[in-house]
């Protein structure tokens, strides 16, 4: 194949993972359900770094008392963890090591876990914001402070906006 | 290309006379000019895509507020785009400005990965998401085999050894669980010699003889960091009678597994090279041996933790080894650069055990005496060697190129 072609192929490529990747991300805000999670406060020398907002959420730190566990898990593993949201806030009430069929859930990994808990992370921990803007929402953190998110069918989550005393907060 | 004192030597020998000489010593200055010439274009050409690349990515960033998430996607593909063509067309088509359009193609590649990482900023994706490096390996990739070039083969292993890092970090903490950074040397170590088996590969490809040889040996440069890492105590021994390496948890399963499909990879490219390299030279060989022998360590040193420094000795031992290996491969191929990377691992691993061993025996003032005595005379047979060498390789090193 002649160079030229060859060029104009890899562009292609290049196209087609640029749009794939914007369009795995609509498809969940699109066709995802929207739940609502609440914040906790973060250690304030980690919340706050450049543009961006560091996000934890009740659902971050679940205690084991409070959901049904199916499996033994490890530092690392990918959880899968059933919600419930029939009430304002997104709750979880399973964790599984298998994906869960018409119920549901959120993918996470498993950052830690202890006797009492476990410490997950879901990819949607940090929120960009424009420079300086970032205060703001600082102060709201585990108080007034919710996300709505949107998840697809495959678990995977997306943050939809934040929500500071009831108002959306938006930017360009 | 034949130096002054080859040209010398001929003259005594009566290979060539005085009129000869005089003119081919003329030749060979305007040769090097040209070529001296060249590498500047081609050095200036690339700080200025790098440049322009910064430009357009702090123009975005500047008017974040201002630009809505369309408009940063349409600027950034835009001008990423505009510059891979205008690279295309000044390297292939017009082939009036090879080095800028290679430049051009380059910078393509970073603009490429920013606006991957833009988008991924858009949807609040975290920064250290390894898959956004994934993807921008793999629009890269195809341009290492199109272009040939040095540096985009350069950039493609660098994004995998970043990959490696922040795929180890996914979301762990690094304090909470220290269970797979702590083992990424051996990670590394092993990911190492892939990257050097890869590379190896390319030299059954006609013209991917400098692919080759960038993946090579970033290949053999992260495998001695690794080896120097493990060669330290906090990392394969007792430090202050904590033991890392039994007393720490488990690796996480994806970790574990990555690595052993790192390993196995590793372990057939390494019999692929061994076997059917077109070289089949005794270097060849020596270092798929050796290659076996790394990866063989790593996974012992993995999957068989114990207490004590027997491990810690053993990757000094081994550092040791290959430093020597790899400078006695360098003088046989005359290949400076393999010299020097040996060279260098060996100063800093003899550095390292100097502070190991005298930091307690001797008194503090002897002790820096002594030291900077030492790498001072050290730097100066180095940099005396490195000189004689250079002019000894001169014919590989112009091959290289």
């Amino acid at each position: 194949m002649e160079n030229k072609k060859i060029f104009i192929l890899v562009a292609i490529i290049w196209i087609v993972l640029i749009g794939g990747f914007v369009a795995v991300k609509e498809y969940t805000l699109k066709t995802g359900q929207e739940v609502l999670l609440k914040t906790t406060p973060v250690d304030p020398r980690d919340l706050f770094r450049g543009d961006y907002v560091v996000l934890r959420y009740d659902i971050s730190n679940i205690p084991r008392k409070k959901v049904v566990v199916d499996g033994d898990f490890k530092t690392g593993d990918m959880m899968y963890v059933i919600l419930d949201h029939s009430e304002k806030y997104a709750i979880p009430v399973r964790i599984t090591k298998t994906v869960p069929i018409n119920d549901l859930y959120i993918r996470g990994i498993l950052k830690s876990s202890d006797r009492s808990s476990f410490n997950i992370e879901y990819g949607i921990e940090s929120y960009f914001v424009p420079e300086g803007e970032g205060k703001q929402i600082e102060r709201n953190a585990g108080r007034n402070l919710d996300v709505k998110v949107v998840i697809d069918k495959f678990g995977k989550a997306v943050i939809k906006v934040l929500i500071v005393n009831g108002q959306e907060i938006k930017f360009k | 290309m034949v130096n002054k004192e080859e040209i010398d030597q001929w003259l005594r020998e009566g290979v060539v006379t005085q009129e000869q000489a005089d003119k081919m010593i003329v030749d060979v200055q305007r040769a090097r000019t040209e070529e001296s010439s060249s590498k500047i274009i081609a050095t200036i050409s690339t700080i200025g895509a790098v440049l322009f690349g910064l430009g357009t990515i702090l123009f975005v960033a500047a008017n974040w507020d201002i630009l809505s998430y369309v408009a940063k996607i349409v600027i950034l593909t835009t001008v990423t785009f505009i510059i891979y063509f205008l690279g295309y067309f000044f390297q292939y088509r017009f082939r009036n400005l090879p080095q800028v359009g290679e430049s051009l193609i380059f910078l393509s590649t970073l603009l490429f990965g920013a606006t991957i990482f833009l988008i991924g900023q858009i949807y609040h994706v975290p920064a250290y998401n390894h898959y956004l490096l994934i993807i921008w390996l793999v629009g890269i990739l195809p341009l290492v085999y199109i272009t040939k070039s040095y540096n985009i083969a350069g950039l493609a292993t660098l994004i995998f050894y970043v990959w490696i890092a922040l795929f180890t970090y996914r979301a762990i903490d690094i304090f909470e669980n220290t269970a797979d950074f702590y083992r990424l040397p051996v990670m590394y170590l092993i990911s190492g010699v892939l990257l050097f088996g890869v590379g190896a590969l390319h030299y059954f490809l006609k013209g991917f003889n400098l692919v080759a040889r960038a993946i090579r040996l970033s290949g053999v440069r992260v495998t001695l960091l690794s080896l120097f890492l493990l060669s330290l105590k906090f990392f394969s021994g007792t430090y202050n009678e904590f033991s890392f390496v039994s007393e720490i948890k488990e690796a996480s399963d994806p970790f574990t597994l990555l690595i052993v499909i790192f390993s196995i990879i590793a372990l057939i490219l390494l019999y692929i090279n061994l076997r059917f390299n077109p070289s089949r030279s005794k270097t060849n060989n020596i270092e798929n041996t050796i290659g076996f022998i790394l990866v063989a360590i790593g996974l012992v040193f993995f999957f068989i933790p114990f207490y004590g420094n027997v491990y810690t000795l053993m990757f000094n031992l081994v550092l040791t080894a290959i430093s020597f290996v790899l400078i006695a491969i360098g003088y046989q191929r005359e290949d400076l650069q393999v010299v020097n990377t040996g060279l260098f691992w060996f100063v800093a691993l003899i550095i390292i055990r100097y502070f190991d061993f005298f930091w307690r025996l001797l008194p503090r003032s002897l002790f820096f005496l002594v030291g900077g005595l030492v790498i001072l005379i050290g730097c100066i047979a180095l940099e005396l060697t490195k000189r004689k060498l250079r002019t000894k390789f001169q014919y590989s090193l112009r091959a290289e190129k």
